[in-house]
């Protein structure tokens, strides 16, 4: 048995556990641990798949800063010093199903499809070429992410400031 | 290397079948046993010396020579000490926040480089997988600090969270100049672009990182201050300060459990200044001397020893830099006083943000300017010694 | 029964739908406005987990250009951005209803 098919399962798992987690746990706030994971999970799958960079980029953004940035918002829309974080259970069977049919149809896709293995992975590592990509053929689409990145973080600044004058912002302050 | 190239190797070190699991679990607690505890405890020792140094008293002085092994009695007492948990504390994530914060930065040491040949694993992405690790420590402190159910906690955790998260836009930057100057990410591939020049050759590089142009130089500056930051040490201790917050997201925490935040602390603080010591003073290279082709003529039998004497040669050098560099940063925490949170913010936002992404820009165009070479080159051109 | 178990595009796929599947899931059944939002970074990362399997598995034309990469690379990037936004929004919908629960903020609703 390869270590990497060791891996590969253990990340399969932990990934298929906390996606359930995040959609059924009654706590916000351990639906967001599991999301962790789940993160976590795909990062290491990358790191299987070859794609490094990757890996590293989902660690340092969505580890890093979106869950950060998660938690801080679970803990501060809601009164933090008594919640529990429960969330009030909504109705379940229809999406359920929905969820359900969804895999299925996914699944039975994939299986007509007759998908091919490989005999090994491409290890090699790709750091370089994706440099290469990024300011060759895909330098444009780059810098319009760039740009979209700075209207995103002025518009969620202007968003969450407090508006003078506002009567509502006014009535927050009270 | 690649990642999936790391773990198919690690099949062919290790010939024999250990059990997979047994075998990382092993690996994690030796790292951990003969590692970080004694690293992290002569860290604490070195520190209560130091600041007694500072404020003119003896220090710790009883247990072992000048009080060498007071760390072991540290220890003891850690592991011995009651373990108490909050009655509303969040229990499960109360257990495993810790170890997130440990896991974050001892990941992260398999990356450093002490030597030619001493190092984890040569990943082709190092310095930014090393910085991607370290993301985990904010999330522990957050965690663990809320589920302690208790404000100053929550107050300490959510600083701690935010100034992590601000702090490492900056620590990017200044990276990214690095990366800029050595075109490389792995991490000795970085180093051994810092030997010291030699005409005509392969083997020499432009020097340190720090002296490579101006602009480096101040992100070295910009480094270390965000590295400050990120490690919750004095003057950017807000998230544990204690005239405010009692003792900030561990308040709660005892025992062992308190030790391993204490020693995740000092595995950071050690690991920024491994990370850099290797990119920005030249890992294990010495101004004169080029280790690579040091022969040292040492010979039993037919065996040459020189790759081992080379070896521990750069491990020193490399353990010395990373010495001095946290000696600076025991001698800041002795002297500066705490910054207040405001000040925090606009140091990062306002001045350490600007200023290294002008550097960056000019990083960008020296080397393009002078071709790639440091000021130590261009110098000796124009002296005509190359 | 493990050999060969890292190198089944199927499996990949199979996982990246699980993952998608969970996050309408959570996008339905949660009641709480971050919920959503954590479900909806659970889709993009089924669909980014896809592209790189299929980068992996079946390179295409151009095959240096890593185009399954980039495109999860960017997927990764918006989703920062998506994040940024999304929870300053939350936050002020907090702070004018005292609720986030995204069935009770129906001001706008025409």
């Amino acid at each position: 048995m390869q270590l990497v098919d060791f891996f590969t399962l253990l990340f399969m798992l932990m990934g298929v556990v906390s996606a359930v987690l995040v959609a059924f746990h009654p706590n916000v706030l351990y639906a967001a641990v599991a999301l962790v994971f789940s993160l976590l999970s795909v990062a290491g799958l990358y790191g299987v798949l070859g794609a490094d960079f990757l890996a590293a980029v989902q660690l340092i953004i969505y580890v890093g800063g979106i869950i950060v940035v998660i938690l801080f918002a679970i803990m501060m829309s809601e009164n933090i010093y008594r919640a529990r974080f429960r969330d009030a259970a909504g109705k379940f069977v229809i999406p359920t199903a929905v969820a359900a049919l969804l895999i299925a149809g996914f699944l039975k896709l994939f299986h007509d499809a007759k998908l091919e293995t490989r005999a090994g992975l491409n290890a090699i590592p790709t750091t370089e070429q994706m440099g290469r990509a990024l300011v060759g053929p895909y330098a444009l689409v780059f810098q319009y992410v760039a740009i979209v990145l700075l209207a995103g973080l002025i518009g969620a600044v202007v968003v969450a400031r407090p508006h003078h004058g506002n009567p509502e912002s006014e009535a927050e302050k009270k | 290397m690649s990642l999936a190239e790391f773990l198919s190797g690690l099949n062919s070190v290790f010939g024999i079948a250990l059990p997979m699991v047994l075998f990382s679990v092993l690996s994690a607690v030796i790292v951990i046993l003969l590692f970080a505890m004694p690293l992290g405890g002569m860290c604490t020792y070195f520190e209560r010396k130091v600041a007694a140094d500072f404020q003119e008293r003896i220090g710790p002085n009883r247990v072992g020579p000048i009080g060498l092994f007071q760390f072991f009695a540290d220890g003891i007492k850690m592991i011995l000490k009651e373990d108490t948990i909050t009655k509303n504390a969040d229990r499960f994530i109360f257990n495993f926040a810790p170890s997130l914060v440990l896991a974050g930065s001892l990941g992260a040491f398999a990356l450093v480089p002490f030597g030619k040949y001493v190092i984890g694993a040569d990943l082709d992405i190092g310095i930014f997988y090393a910085m991607a690790l370290g993301s985990l420590v904010s999330l522990g402190i957050l965690l663990g600090a809320w589920s302690s159910d208790n404000k100053w906690s929550l107050l300490g955790g959510m600083r701690a969270a935010a100034q992590i998260v601000s702090y490492e836009i900056p620590l990017g930057i200044a990276v990214l100049s690095v990366i800029t100057v050595s075109g490389t990410l792995s991490m000795q591939g970085i180093v051994s672009t810092q030997a010291w020049p030699v005409a005509n050759a392969v083997d020499g590089g432009h020097f340190w990182n720090v002296f490579h142009n101006p602009f480096l130089m101040i992100n070295f500056l910009i480094y270390f201050i965000a590295a400050l930051a990120e490690c919750n040490r004095t003057p950017f201790d807000l998230p544990e300060a204690e005239s405010e917050l009692v003792s900030g997201f561990n308040t709660e925490f005892s025992g062992m459990r308190f030790g391993l935040y204490a020693l995740g602390e000092f595995a950071d603080v050690i690991l920024f200044a491994c990370i850099a010591t290797a990119i920005f003073l030249g890992g294990w290279h010495l101004p004169f001397i080029n280790f690579d082709t040091l022969d040292l003529g040492l010979r039993v039998g037919d065996t040459d020893l020189t790759p081992l004497f080379q070896t521990i040669l750069m491990a020193s050098v490399f353990l010395a830099k990373v010495a001095v560099l946290v000696f600076v940063v025991m001698w800041i925490r002795w002297t500066l006083p705490r910054l207040r949170v405001d000040q925090l913010m606009d140091l990062c936002w306002k001045y350490m943000i600007p200023i290294g992404f002008v550097n960056l820009l000019g990083c960008a165009v020296w080397v393009w300017v002078f071709k790639g070479k440091s000021m130590i080159q261009v110098a000796g051109q124009l002296l005509g010694v190359y | 029964m493990l050999a060969g178990l890292s190198t089944n595009l199927g499996l990949y796929l199979g996982l990246s739908a699980v993952f998608f599947a969970f996050g309408v899931l959570t996008v339905l059944t949660r009641k709480n406005a971050v919920g959503l939002f954590m479900g909806v970074e659970l889709m993009l990362n089924g669909a980014a987990l896809n592209f790189v399997a299929f980068q992996t598995f079946r390179p295409g034309t151009h095959d240096s250009w890593l185009h399954g990469h980039v495109f999860s690379l960017f997927i990764i990037i918006l989703a920062a951005i998506e994040a940024a936004v999304a929870l300053a929004i939350v936050l002020r919908v907090f702070a004018a209803r005292r609720t986030i629960d995204p069935d009770r903020a129906t001001e706008l609703r025409g």
